[in-house]
């Protein structure tokens, strides 16, 4: 009987099914976010802040690797630590004259990557005296995922034991999410992005005693410079862009993939991280960030995220805490100039809210 | 377990193979029917066990009732007549009552401002398919055209996984034969690596082409369904969006169903053959969900007298045929108005081709720009039906209408037109206008056979044609990877709805 196919058509076929999948893999491994093989990158970048420079580096990269080499290597304790995520970055060490400061934030964190930026200091000695928590209603909705950076894992368990909560991660390397990661046409499409930067030869940061105007700029004090193009984007341009991002998009279409109540093992892991930082005379300062008002005018019917301001409020009224800001644009005094998009307020208003707060501390001082 | 999950593809599948072939090996025909229907019904389980009873009682009924009117047709038409429309009519009621109970309900309470409360009844899936095959097979019965009553074939006739879920639509003459022709072949190597290959085309279009152009749909369809007024180049990108997510979301279905079948040594018929290359809409059918057209024709419109007498009556065939395969879609008006669409279409393609007639006007041998025009104008006409098709309400489906004719403005405020999602629709255009489809990539081995008789798989491009070659590895090596990949972002299949 004649065959169409031959066992050498076969073998070749498998052959090269297993070598594009071991490439997508090799790829994520290379050049993945969460993967030690470029950490060149990322220590490079940690260097350049360590050295008391700006860098002005690509969107990509790995933050929970960065604050971890930037920590790995401090020398000094800072006095005024920020901890959150990308929408606490704007918050400068003007805004705290006179005390050291890093902006320690990390992009998308959620609250274990909070818990585990403070573990890399602690864990060094290094104490601060106030811990601004920038804190987002998705850290406290429930099923969040505890951790957003995978690099950051191994702090979130330690500090987890130091609080004595129940971490929600697994603490091995090779688990399913993982694996599937490596096999992942999305996850593909972002690294090939990485992959030829690299290959060139590295990609591109480098340091300057400025900030750049066609990239973000991260700057000594761990705050960021948004390019030149969203600082000057008028607010009617800011509000199309609002219109048009996925969340409002989402939200125009009556779809909410977020969670609708508040988590109790995460509301109950900061409860314990606030005594915690409380028990070692940290003083501790709830920052929540205002959304864009188009933003806000859907948010608001979340019940999760003025569920979340109301959760706080209380919080910070029993342990004595300050709070800054709002979710809330009215209620923050935020206007339509004060976004460069749906959820990131500019410098300026970070200044008007963090001003009332030095007002405060100067006559609790007094 | 969806056939594009992990689960099924690394799991089911290489076991329910792995037992089919060992079986075989040993010589035991029947028991490896008996393990596939075994595998089929685990399939269907997975989903949700609560309606295996319905599914299995429903073939048993429906066997012992075949089994009963094709005895009983000897005797004289009217007896068998009245059980077969007895049968007919409890299949009607099952998928009456699932299907249609809720929208029965909330339309009567419209009109009659009633408040009649029915539980939201969950539809079992495959329903309408199982349905439609399983009076194929009473009526078949009923004209004498099943040869033997075997419940462990009929079992697995209704069952077979490949085809469970979406189609094709098979007949119990089209299945059986193979078995018995390949009864001294254990295993055929080319059917297993052949049905492999087709296998992972599929699910290449599903999760890589599908899925990759869903999303710039589903955003413009739910902001019209949230009232947002899309204007009219959004508008275009949602319903062109959506009328190519649809075109290879079925396509890697139908290639998935050959490919599996295939791959078990069953040759299932072809159900999608390049529809967007039509040049009228009655080409379109012969093209899209060609079983689901082909039962249309000879379970509905033949018996309704078809175009036996006269046009008028043809006409009105055809708008109740079209009707027809509108509810079956789905209880909905927008399914309602998606199938007079057709039907209204059917009627002016039918006098399109007799005004072609008096003319003397050979469509074959007309100028390729009349082709092209004609193609194009098909596919304006199923593009702006598929709007009903996808809309969420009536109410949504004329906004979006109202914005492809550009009474919502050519560009809005708050409406960003995403240069990426415009890459993928001319991408995928492309493909479907100028690429071979499966078969056609695969005509170097007869891979299906064609529900309507006759259609030779050819293509004129030799070079696009699969063989097995590195060439022909590297090609299918590349779909498969990156279907895997995609495996790990996949979404339902659309026509599981249905």
């Amino acid at each position: 009987m004649s065959s169409t196919t031959n066992g050498r058509y076969i073998m070749t076929y498998i052959a090269l099914v297993v070598a594009g999948l071991a490439l997508a893999g090799g790829i994520r491994y290379y050049a993945g976010p969460e993967y030690l093989a470029c950490e060149h990158y990322e220590e490079g970048i940690a260097e350049i802040l360590l050295s008391g420079k700006n860098v002005v580096h690509g969107p990509s990269g790995d933050q929970g690797l960065v604050l971890k080499r930037y920590v790995g290597k401090l020398g000094d304790r800072k006095d005024v630590l920020v901890l959150g995520s990308s929408r606490c970055q704007m918050i400068g060490s003007d805004l705290f004259p006179g005390r050291s400061f890093f902006n320690s934030y990390v992009a998308g964190a959620y609250l274990g990557d909070v818990l585990a930026a403070y573990e890399m200091y602690e864990n060094r000695g290094l104490l601060p005296s106030v811990v601004v928590l920038g804190l987002d209603p998705w850290m406290l909705a429930g099923e969040a995922d505890p951790v957003f950076w995978p690099s950051l894992r191994q702090e979130y368990l330690s500090m987890s034991r130091r609080l004595g909560i129940s971490p929600d991660v697994p603490a091995n390397i090779l688990n399913k999410e993982d694996l599937l990661a490596l096999f992942s046409l999305t996850n593909l499409e972002h690294d090939l992005g990485r992959l030829f930067p690299i290959l060139m030869g590295g990609i591109p940061y480098y340091s300057t005693d400025s900030y750049a105007d066609d990239a973000y700029s991260r700057m000594r004090d761990g705050s960021v410079v948004w390019p030149l193009l969203d600082r000057t984007r008028s607010a009617e341009d800011v509000e199309d862009l609002v219109m048009a991002s996925a969340l409002v998009t989402s939200l125009r279409q009556g779809e909410w993939y977020g969670a609708d109540h508040l988590d109790e093992a995460a509301t109950e892991s900061l409860e314990a991280f606030v005594d915690y930082l409380q028990r070692e005379n940290v003083q501790v300062v709830f920052y929540l960030a205002p959304y864009h008002p188009e933003a806000w005018d859907l948010l608001k019917w979340q019940s999760v995220y003025p569920g979340a301001e109301e959760y706080l409020r209380d919080l910070a009224c029993d342990k004595g805490i300050a709070v800054v800001g709002s979710y809330d644009p009215e209620e923050s005094g935020a206007t339509m100039e004060d976004f460069y998009d749906e959820a990131h307020s500019k410098e300026r208003f970070a200044e008007r809210a963090f001003s009332a707060l030095s007002l405060q501390q100067a006559q609790n001082e007094t | 377990m969806s056939i594009d999950s992990y689960t099924f593809i690394f799991v089911f599948l290489p076991i329910t193979l792995l037992g089919y072939y060992s079986i075989r090996r040993f010589g035991y025909q029947r028991l490896s029917m008996a393990w596939l229907v075994v595998a089929s019904v685990v399939f269907y389980g997975w989903f949700n066990p609560v309606y295996l009873g319905l599914i299995l009682g429903s073939v048993v009924f429906n066997y012992v009732l075949g089994g009963t009117i094709s005895k009983r047709a000897g005797a004289g038409p009217p007896k068998a007549g009245a059980l077969l429309a007895l049968a007919i009519a409890v299949n009607l009621v099952l998928l009456g009552y699932f299907k249609y109970a809720n929208f029965f309900v909330d339309n009567m309470n419209a009109i009659l401002a009633s408040d009649f409360n029915l539980q939201r009844i969950i539809l079992p899936l495959a329903i309408s398919f199982f349905t439609m095959q399983q009076i194929a097979y009473l009526v078949d019965s009923y004209r004498g055209q099943i040869a033997e009553h075997d419940l462990l074939k009929y079992s697995l006739l209704v069952t077979f996984f490949p085809k469970l879920l979406a189609g094709p639509i098979v007949r119990y003459n089209e299945m059986f034969p193979q078995e018995a022709k390949d009864r001294n072949t254990w295993c055929k190597r080319d059917d297993i690596v052949i049905g492999l290959s087709i296998l992972f085309i599929g699910l290449f279009k599903k999760v890589v082409l599908a899925d990759g152009v869903a999303p710039y749909a589903d955003d413009v369809f739910n902001l019209a369904a949230a009232n947002a007024a899309p204007p009219l180049i959004n508008a275009w990108i949602g319903a062109l969006g959506y009328t190519l997510q649809l075109y290879f979301d079925f396509s890697a279905y139908s290639d998935m169903a050959i490919g599996m079948g295939l791959m078990l040594g069953f040759r299932m018929p072809l159900n999608f053959w390049s529809p967007y290359k039509a040049v009228d809409v009655t080409d379109f059918w012969r093209r899209w969900h060609i079983t689901l057209s082909r039962f249309l024709r000879d379970y509905v419109y033949i018996p309704l007298g078809g175009n036996r007498k006269g046009s008028l009556r043809r006409n009105v065939n055809l708008m109740v045929t079209m009707l027809v395969a509108g509810i079956w879609h789905g209880a909905g008006w927008t399914f309602v108005i998606w199938g007079l669409m057709h039907g209204l279409y059917l009627v002016m393609s039918h006098m399109w081709r007799a005004l072609q007639q008096s003319l003397h006007w050979d469509m074959d041998r007309s100028p390729r720009l009349l082709i092209v025009m004609s193609v194009l104008t098909t596919f304006v006409a199923v593009a702006v039906a598929w709007v009903f098709f996808r809309a969420e309400s009536v109410e949504a489906a004329v906004v979006m209408i109202k914005g492809m004719v550009g009474l919502n403005g050519v560009v809005g405020s708050g409406w960003y037109i995403d240069r990426i999602g415009l890459i993928w629709i001319c991408l995928l255009l492309v493909i479907c206008w100028f690429a071979p489809n499966s078969q056609e990539f695969m005509a170097n081995y007869r891979t299906t056979f064609d529900a309507f008789g006759g259609r030779p798989v050819t293509t004129r491009n030799r070079w696009l044609r699969w063989s097995s070659t590195p060439v022909g590895a590297t090609i299918v090596a590349g779909m498969t990877a990156l279907a895997i990949l995609g495996m790990s972002k996949a979404s339902p299949f659309i026509y599981f709805q249905f």
